[in-house]
């Protein structure tokens, strides 16, 4: 092969070469924005399942208020039905959600002592003398730390009526939904 | 020479650059199809938990274009793609192809809330009830819209002692759906009726077998010696819409069964907090009916199931008050 030849066979490499450096880069570009696209298509799924969440969590047939047994029921949670929810594993079945959730019922009015804010109305808390007051909420279900780990946090509410069959009260409360997303 | 060697080396490479661009692209559209068909499957799901907010609720479906939407043991699928797990209870035919679907849901109590059931259909799917004189009370309020199954449906009904006359003009106008099911409610289905029907490419016949006059509960014959018992009118309905015994078993045994126990779980653990902080012993005998409700199971006997929960009922509204708050 003369030295000539040798030249335009290095051109066409150096060609061909650039060529495939600019393809690559575009395709990057192009996968880059798709990503981009997929990842907001799944934060508007995983906005609109906690808004879903959010109506049909206070529509589960273990939580929803009843009365004499009938199919019409009223519209608060049965507090003693939402810990036994929380204890019997039921909401477990809150985990088939399109991004990892917090859903917590808070206690809003009787308002709860500023120290026990945070503490969990377990059964035990819920026998005391001091309640509603001597707890502040109820821990639906908790996504592990790990599919949590650096994902943004959104946060959605309503205000619920609470009911306690065993001292036989009502009382306001709020269901938090707290969505972990990527963006 | 060199020139040859020039044209060989610039095909080989485009030809590598082909290779490329279309197994990109494959595997581009490949991915696409896939998350559409999930975010699809996904939003319908999502529809489907609104509406279970509902006592009793129907809804036309409008996907604006052609679609193909499959509902097989507990999975729904839409398109060819994958396909993601319900958690809702369906009662549909396996395959359904077109523009738009009907869903219907209601609530199904033993004797308290437990779920809600989705029955699905759309125009190419006709459900045909035979009855006789002892069911036809029962085949009428099944079929009237105002009390049951919505007019959308399109259901029929037909007096069995009236079916031979009519079975060519039935065949012949049946003759374009994709399934036509036959659904005997009758004392004593006509075996040689049920041999002419089952003829016919696109028929599928079930027997329902009360086991009291209410039509409470009792069994569901698919045929070929495959008989499942339903628990409630709900469930009774579901066996007419849903699309074969293996779907209807799986919804009986993997969903609705566990669902049971998992809200009778519940309402145990409320009647031992609530027996635990008030004076009342009628606690403990809801408690025992509850735990006799837990124990069942797709061995016992429908009438067990229907038997304690209408004890649950009475003891729940009899034995309760304002002192003592009932159980649910």
């Amino acid at each position: 092969m003369n030295k000539k030849a040798m030249i335009e066979m290095m051109e066409t490499f150096i060609i061909i070469f650039v060529v495939f450096i600019l393809i690559g880069f575009g395709m990057y570009m192009f996968v880059k924005f798709s990503n981009t696209s997929t990842i907001s298509e799944a934060q508007e799924t995983c906005e609109m399942s906690s808004y879903q969440q959010l109506l049909t969590v206070l529509e589960q047939p273990g939580l929803k208020c009843t009365f004499m047994g009938s199919s019409k029921t009223r519209d608060c949670v049965d507090t003693a039905k939402l810990r036994a929810f929380i204890e019997t594993g039921a909401n477990e079945d809150l985990k088939n959600t399109a991004c990892p959730m917090k859903v917590v019922f808070k206690q809003i009015y009787p308002k709860p002592n500023s120290r026990v804010n945070n503490t969990e109305c377990t059964y035990n808390e819920m026998r005391s003398p001091e309640f509603p007051t001597s707890c502040g909420m109820w821990t639906v279900f908790v996504p592990s730390e790990k599919s949590i780990e650096g994902k943004a946090e959104r946060v959605t509410s309503t205000p619920v009526s609470l009911y306690y069959p065993h001292i036989k009260q009502y009382g306001v409360g709020q269901l938090e939904i707290t969505t972990y997303t990527y963006i | 020479m060199e020139q040859v060697f020039k044209y060989i080396f610039a095909m080989i490479v485009g030809v590598m650059f082909v290779i490329f661009f279309v197994g990109f692209a494959y595997n581009y559209i490949g991915t696409e199809d896939n998350k559409i068909s999930l975010l699809q499957s996904k939003s319908f799901d999502d529809q489907l938990n609104i509406l279970s907010i509902a006592q009793d609720s129907v809804m036309n479906y409008q996907f604006g274009t052609e679609a193909a939407l499959s509902f097989n043991l507990g999975a729904i699928r839409t398109g060819t793609k994958n396909s993601i797990k319900t958690n809702n209870i369906v009662y549909s035919p396996t395959n359904l192809k077109g523009k738009e679907l009907t869903i219907w849901t209601k609530k199904w109590e033993m004797p308290f809330p437990v779920t809600n059931f989705f029955y699905m259909a759309n125009e190419n799917y006709k459900y045909v009830l035979i009855y006789d004189r002892t069911s036809k009370d029962f085949v009428d309020v099944l079929s009237d819209p105002k009390e049951e199954i919505p007019a959308a449906f399109k259901v029929v009904t037909y007096d069995a002692d009236k079916l031979k006359e009519q079975f060519n003009e039935i065949r012949n106008s049946y003759s374009g759906f994709s399934k036509v099911k036959f659904v005997y409610l009758t004392e004593e289905p006509s075996n040689s009726l049920i041999t002419s029907l089952e003829k016919i490419s696109n028929a599928e016949i079930i027997t329902i077998i009360p086991q009291e006059n209410e039509w409470q509960y009792g069994t569901i014959d698919f045929g070929a010696d495959r008989e499942i018992m339903y628990l409630g009118v709900p469930m009774l309905i579901g066996a007419i819409f849903v699309d074969d015994f293996a779907n209807y078993k799986f919804n009986l045994e993997k969903k609705i069964l566990p669902k049971l126990k998992q809200v009778t779980k519940i309402s145990m653990t409320k009647a031992d907090f609530m027996a635990s902080t008030l004076q009342c012993p009628e606690y403990g005998l809801i408690k025992t009916q509850l735990q006799y409700l837990y124990n069942l199971n797709e061995e016992s006997e429908p009438e067990a199931f229907i038997t304690t929960a209408k004890n649950l009922g009475d003891i729940n509204k009899e034995h309760f008050g304002a002192e003592c708050p009932g159980v649910f």
